[in-house]
């Protein structure tokens, strides 16, 4: 057949242009303005979460510093959650295609150890100093820029009875009415608080609280709510479910007091979001202030006034009436179950594993 | 479909205008332009194949690269080259209870969407109307809308709180909602719907040996419709049948938006559980593991079907050279 060393020849061209192509699309969608760390106008692109997360964050936290900052511009580039961050920056080791990222405390010390990030720099980042003990990082890796906890919410128009303890998601009143989106980090906070009810340790055995959780299935209307926890509660598809405490207050204010989060009196867990130096970056002095500003107390009270987190900056005074509704309220704070992220990093895939298993396929 | 792309054209030269306008050449070209031909459709091939190796060959060999792998503690990669994390896969009862309900979904969404689809692709393959046209384009209209919002108009039908829920529970058939949603029967629902212009056209396209003279002629010595369509019309629209249901079958073990709105989170299917892993979980092996026995999948549903299409030729011809 003649026509197949030419054929061959043809794929082996292809192949190289191929490869090249690839090599230079990596360089392609590093941060625009590469221009270094030398004087000029400079973008700092951030990865933070999507939604009205990126609105509340922009407005409180990106404006006001790009005011103050007038020659550095901050990119926001919305993600759905740690994991993303996490593949996109595996994929772009050496010209990264993010300066700071956020990232759950769960996943946050898998990329530490792989070196997709690094530590930060305490002479340019002085806010370091000012942050809460809970909110400082070990290592010198990034810190806490967000305290937020796992709430129970519910439907004001369609429950009667509101829950106020972990033990009412197993009311009869809810039975066939719950939304439980716990195949996630929601499940395994809610884990913890469930072993603390129960007066085991989330450490030496979960075997309680599984089986606790498997005792709830029959109740649940859906695992994985559509598009997510807080519309599902809000147009009634679901009465009651778990889900992040931020949010919820966020849609309390939006539904007009339709969504209702409840912290539970048995106290709750944190969940944070660090914020992160991501290594190789080319802007480390710009990316860097801006890490400053946003655990600053200025950004902080600024955003958590607007979306409902906890300061992790020990100078910031929320006001009362918001405070009342964040992690750092007095009922809260005295009801703190305390959690090892770091520790349940290697403990969270098995976990999630569990729960899909022996939960909700169980 | 059979001939190798390379081989076609040199079957006809004649077939490119420059060898039939300008048949003679200086030798020394000759035996260039006698390779010419397969060297043109190789050019025409390029864009393609240029586009399959960037988005399918290269992504694949990652694949396979990450599927040799294993995951450490907190979704960290180990690199190393080792069947373990196939070992674990395949040794896991929860990984045989998905690849399990991604195949039984597959059989249930692909019966029912051929029940449904048969009869709107044979009427509109034999129908002579005027609207035709326009009856064409409305069963493939729904191809328009994204399968994420067709989905979500599923959930608002079938929810607690649905159209069918409320209805019935207005005529006071039921006492407490139907679980319609959120579970297997939503998804197999909402798929059905979603994946039937597909099976409408590739039976329409698979029609081609329905011929109304034939139906005339069994009706004529006698046979009574049901006949007609038990003999002639069944037999002469498997091709088209067969074409769809390896369609849809694949669409639907590879469907991840249907499953995973729908499917209230209950409903484990290789490509929810791909993501899942991927995004979740952390662990990239497994999840590279599991695509890997996704496509393999798809290979053993492709074998199935190649013999089923031959068996099928060799009946058409078999009776084609009873007849002469």
């Amino acid at each position: 057949m003649p026509a197949l060393r030419p054929a061959l020849t043809t794929v082996a061209v292809l192949t190289g242009t191929a490869l090249l192509a690839t090599a230079c699309s990596s360089s392609a969608t590093s941060p625009s303005g590469s221009s270094g760390d030398a004087g000029g106008k400079q973008t700092v692109t951030f990865m933070g979460f999507y939604g009205t997360f990126q609105d509340s964050f922009t407005k409180t936290v990106i404006k006001p510093f790009e005011k103050a900052n007038p020659d550095i511009t901050v990119k926001y580039v919305p993600i759905q959650n740690s994991a993303e961050v996490l593949a996109k920056l595996r994929a772009s080791t050496k010209r990264p295609v993010a300066d700071v990222a956020l990232m759950d405390s769960s996943v946050a010390p898998t990329a530490n150890k792989e070196k997709l990030f690094a530590p930060l720099d305490a002479a340019k980042v002085p806010n370091l100093a000012r942050l809460v003990p809970t909110a400082k990082s070990k290592d010198g890796y990034g810190p806490a820029v967000t305290f937020d906890s796992l709430s129970i919410l519910y439907n004001s128009k369609n429950v009667k009875k509101a829950p106020t303890s972990w033990n009412d998601l197993w009311n009869a009143e809810y039975k066939g009415k719950l939304a439980m989106p716990v195949a996630d980090t929601r499940g395994v906070a809610l884990i913890i608080a469930l072993e603390k009810i129960l007066g085991g340790d989330y450490k030496k055995d979960i075997d309680p609280a599984i089986d606790k959780l498997k005792t709830l299935a029959p109740s649940v209307q859906t695992w994985q709510p559509s598009p997510d926890v807080y519309t599902a509660i809000q147009s009634g598809d679901a009465d009651v479910a778990v889900g992040w405490n931020a949010r919820g207050q966020f849609y309390k204010d939006s539904s007009q007091g339709v969504v209702q989060p409840v912290l539970p009196e048995e106290g709750t867990v944190t969940q944070v979001n660090t914020i992160n130096l991501v290594n190789n970056s080319a802007h480390t002095a710009a990316a860097q202030k801006f890490i400053d500003y946003a655990i600053g107390a200025e950004a902080q009270k600024a955003f958590d006034d607007e979306a409902f987190y906890a300061p992790v900056n020990e100078d910031v005074r929320l006001a009362p009436e918001t405070k009342e509704r964040t992690q750092a309220s007095a009922e809260q704070q005295k009801n703190q179950i305390p959690v090892d992220w770091a520790w349940l990093t290697t403990r969270y895939t098995a976990w999630v594993d569990r729960i899909k298993q022996e939960v909700i396929g169980g | 479909m059979t001939a190798a792309p390379g081989t076609a054209p040199e079957a006809d030269p004649k077939a490119t205008p420059e060898a039939a306008t300008a048949p003679v050449r200086d030798s020394p070209e000759r035996p260039a332009r006698r390779r010419g031909p397969a060297r043109q459709a190789l050019v025409l091939l390029v864009p393609g194949l240029l586009a399959l190796l960037l988005t399918y060959a290269l992504p694949l060999v990652w694949v396979v690269r990450m599927s040799l792998n294993e995951s450490g503690e907190g979704g960290l990669i180990r690199q190393t080259v080792s069947l373990a994390t196939f070992g674990e896969v395949l040794g896991s009862s929860h990984y045989g209870n998905v690849i399990r309900q991604t195949v039984e979904l597959g059989v249930l969404v692909t019966f029912f969407t051929l029940v449904v689809s048969y009869p709107v692709a044979l009427f509109l393959a034999r129908t002579t109307s005027r609207w035709r046209g326009l009856l064409m384009a409305l069963a493939i209209a729904p191809l328009l809308i994204s399968s994420v919002a067709r989905t979500f108009g599923w959930m608002a039908i079938l929810g607690r709180q649905g159209v069918v829920n409320k209805t019935l529970d207005g005529l006071g058939l039921i006492d407490a909602p139907l679980h319609l949603a959120n579970n297997l029967t939503g998804v197999v629902i909402a798929s059905t719907e979603i994946y039937m212009p597909f099976a409408i056209l590739a039976m329409i396209s698979g029609f081609g040996r329905l011929d109304p003279a034939l139906e005339h002629a069994a009706a004529s010595l006698g046979a009574p419709r049901r006949t007609v369509f038990r003999r002639i019309v069944l037999p002469l629209t498997l091709p088209g049948v067969l074409t769809a249901g390896l369609l849809v079958f694949v669409l639907s073990l590879s469907g991840y938006v249907t499953p995973r709105l729908i499917g209230g989170g209950r409903v484990f299917v290789l490509a929810t559980e791909i993501y899942d892993e991927a995004i979740t979980s952390l662990d990239w092996p497994v999840a590279a593991v599991l695509s890997m026995l996704l496509l393999a999948l798809f290979g053993v549903v492709i074998a199935v079907y190649l013999w089923a299409q031959r068996a099928l030729e060799a009946r058409f011809t078999g009776a084609q050279e009873a007849r002469s």
